[in-house]
């Protein structure tokens, strides 16, 4: 039998923070042993993940990561904010999410081999920061402000060159470039797609 | 069969989780999320109440 539950729950929200979510795709991550799960919002937009089920339980102070978008394909997709859950046995959390608009695109062609980008647009009254980091080793990897009512184009890896696997890469933002010193652990060669949780705060 | 909702509301509980083919399968109170499983007589199930610990019992 699993160790005692722990489950982890909560809504998907639209942007308008009322219109519920479903199909979400709600991603679970055990942070501290690199193990995720996943599931669809319901009908009614709700998720619960326990994380009992992960193939290797949990213990306490694991750290515990969710993420969630909605679309598909190179299309349309939006993300959400994360939120960390630090774990005590036989506890649960709760936690709605909103959805922000992101039209994002992974590409690995031979002329482009991005790991991530694509324009977000936000439409809030207020400025928000785009948050990436590496989804195994919870690194902050960096951060882009995105001012009110703006929309920001955003891509993240090598252009032209080969598969981001650690190392510097390049932030192209509002036309200005900056270089980004990533300070990735060695495994993140072994992960060519070093997948990534972009989320908005 | 006895349905995790129903266990819930005897129990004045928040979650109930039962083991299905060596997975927990919760249930949260209010909620659509695994409201139709069926836990089986004789089975164990977990419950805890707001504020609450786990607590075990059998249908």
């Amino acid at each position: 039998m699993p160790v005692s539950p722990y489950p982890s729950d909560g809504v998907i929200l639209d942007l308008d923070g009322s219109t519920r979510v479903e199909n979400a795709t709600v991603i679970v991550m055990n942070v501290t042993k690199h193990e995720s799960m996943q599931q669809l919002t319901n009908s009614n937009g709700e998720f619960l993940i326990d994380l009992a089920n992960f193939p290797t339980d949990y213990s306490n102070s694991d750290k515990i990561q969710i993420t969630a978008f909605s679309g598909s394909g190179s299309g349309r997709k939006v993300l959400d904010r994360r939120h960390t859950v630090d774990t005590i046995v036989g506890a649960h959390s709760t936690g709605n999410m909103i959805l922000h608009p992101m039209d994002l695109i992974y590409s690995n062609t031979s002329s482009r081999k991005w790991i991530l980008g694509g324009n977000a647009a936000n439409r809030t009254g207020s400025a928000v920061e785009i948050h990436l980091y590496d989804r195994y080793n919870d690194n902050l990897i960096f951060v882009v402000k995105v001012p009110a009512n703006a929309n920001e184009h955003i891509s993240f890896g090598d252009l032209v060159g080969v598969p981001f696997d650690g190392g510097v890469c390049t932030i192209y933002s509002d036309e200005t470039t900056t270089n980004i010193t990533y300070t990735g652990d060695s495994a993140a060669t072994a992960r060519p797609s070093v997948v990534l949780a972009l989320s908005w705060k | 069969m006895v349905k995790l909702k129903d266990l819930a509301k005897e129990n004045r509980a928040e979650y109930v989780s039962v083991v299905v083919d060596g997975k927990n399968v919760t249930y949260k109170a209010g909620t659509l999320l695994n409201s139709d499983i069926d836990a089986q007589k004789g089975k164990s199930y977990s419950y805890k109440s707001k504020g609450g610990q786990w607590k075990t019992d059998k249908v």
